[in-house]
């Protein structure tokens, strides 16, 4: 298969999911059920995350500016990297790792089991009734996982910074709030919404076309979780060019 | 009246079928007989339009299969119940459930109505008791009566059965051997079963073809009242 045609595919199967008529009777449980199934799954996972991501940048960045810039851009460099960067991208790795495995595996298991042609059978939509709610889920679940990260990363900073590294709350606070923008935050979290479609379309596309028994749902499992992560790269790097320099 | 009209399939260098022809008219099984790895999943898949096929036609009441748009297609399916030879069903749902979801689906039916279609089709089965477990507690040949009720759940008027009794052991393979046979004869289901296994095939066939390297051959009629 070649990049291109697999990008046309990709983006065939997402428009499939998201374009398609749906009823909240038929889906809203389905996608409430998604949304407790990646947020408050993968709470545990990111909040262990977020508090060692705080911990580790507010001690580096110490590191490399102590000494040469005034003590307040501890807070702005702290601020910004969680918000624009560490944020999204951390919670995206985990619920990369986490939640696109389980939408590979159970679709996927669904796939060789003959339950998607059960379902195409009862003339239900497979991509309504499979791919939907996990895509939606995962777009209404990651931003809220992101702001809990980024909020629990920066008091974790913030500790490390008064207790550890002694630095003046005065002073942190000054480049915590005084240089906060909007746009950070918001940046940070468009960023989150693209790395959800990403995440739960890799983890329905590869769990659908999955074939050969348990093997074959090793590998769409693999094949989902290295996508996701590729694709967060990919898509950091293009909206840092875009928006950010 | 289903018409299978010329119908090929091959998987690469394989060929699978080549040139099957039949017709299934109402109130009538016909039963595909042929060893494993013949093609005949293959056959019925494509009949029911999960697969499609290289050339040749699939007629539904005079209306062509591949010139149905999906609205029209998955319209058809509502018309026709299939059971899996795995029985295919959602592990993570109960058997209540599993029956239910197309009435969920395609219905609007309130509670009560749903509850009591679904009660009919449990005690239809044989299986009134169990509608709270879910496939990892049922037995194969349970999981197989479920696939059925399931199939059963808007009433269709075709009945797809793959491998219905493979794998069972006798007292239930009569069980569902009789089950079909009530469909036919009390419910004017028509339908398609796909078996390797000719004693069943006998007692619920109206007709019955053999499926062998890509060809099928009429075996004989056998009528119903052979049967009774």
């Amino acid at each position: 298969m070649t990049l291109l045609s697999a990008v046309g595919q990709f983006g065939l199967f997402l428009a499939r999911s998201i374009f398609i008529p749906w009823k909240l009777r038929q889906t809203g449980k389905r996608v409430i059920d998604q949304i407790f199934e990646i947020g408050i799954g993968s709470l545990p996972m990111v909040l262990f995350m977020a508090i060692f991501v705080g911990l580790t940048t507010a001690i580096q960045t110490s590191y490399q500016m102590i000494g040469t810039v005034p003590k307040y851009f501890l807070g702005i460099a702290i601020s910004r990297m969680i918000l624009i960067e560490f944020g999204p991208v951390f919670t995206a790795f985990v619920v990369a790792g986490r939640s696109a495995s389980a939408m590979a595996a159970e679709i996927g298991t669904m796939r060789v089991t003959e339950q998607i042609d059960a379902l195409e059978m009862m003339a239900i939509n497979p991509y309504r009734y499979l791919n939907l709610p996990r895509i939606l889920g995962t777009l209404i679940a990651l931003p809220v996982l992101v702001v809990f990260t980024e909020l629990i990363a920066i008091i974790s900073s913030i500790l490390t910074s008064i207790y550890l590294l002694k630095v003046p709350f005065t002073d942190l606070n000054y480049g915590l709030i005084h240089h906060f923008r909007f746009n950070d935050l918001a940046g940070g979290l468009v960023k989150a919404l693209f790395f959800a479609l990403l995440i739960a379309t890799s983890g329905c596309f590869f769990g659908f076309y999955a074939s050969g028994g348990a093997k074959g749902v090793g590998k769409a499992v693999t094949r989902a979780v290295v996508t996701s992560l590729i694709l967060i790269f990919a898509f950091d790097f293009i909206n840092a060019l875009l928006f950010f320099r | 009246m289903i018409r299978i009209h010329e119908v090929h399939k091959n998987f690469g260098n394989h060929i699978v079928l080549n040139g099957i022809s039949f017709e299934v008219t109402d109130n009538e099984i016909v039963v595909i007989l042929g060893p494993s790895g013949t093609g005949k999943t293959v056959l019925l898949k494509i009949i029911a339009g999960l697969i499609k096929p290289d050339s040749g036609s699939i007629f539904f009441d005079g209306k062509a299969l591949d010139q149905m748009v999906p609205d029209e297609i998955y319209e058809l399916r509502k018309q026709i119940g299939f059971v899996f030879q795995g029985s295919a069903l959602f592990d993570s749902l109960t058997v209540y459930e599993n029956i239910g979801i197309a009435i969920e689906e395609h219905t609007n039916w309130k509670r009560g109505k749903k509850q009591e279609r679904i009660k009919q089709i449990l005690e239809i089965i044989g299986l009134p008791n169990k509608h709270r477990l879910r496939p990892k507690d049922l037995s194969g040949g349970m999981m197989k009566l479920v696939g059925i009720g399931r199939a059963l759940a808007l009433d269709p008027p075709y009945l797809f059965y793959d491998e219905p009794t493979v794998g069972l052991d006798p007292i239930m393979k009569s069980r569902i051997t009789e089950l079909i046979i009530t469909f036919r004869d009390r419910y004017q289901k028509s339908g398609i079963v796909v078996t390797h296994d000719l004693e069943s095939a006998q007692l619920i066939g109206s007709k019955l073809y053999m499926l062998k390297s890509g060809k099928i051959q009429k075996i004989s009629t056998i009528a119903k009242e052979k049967y009774e």
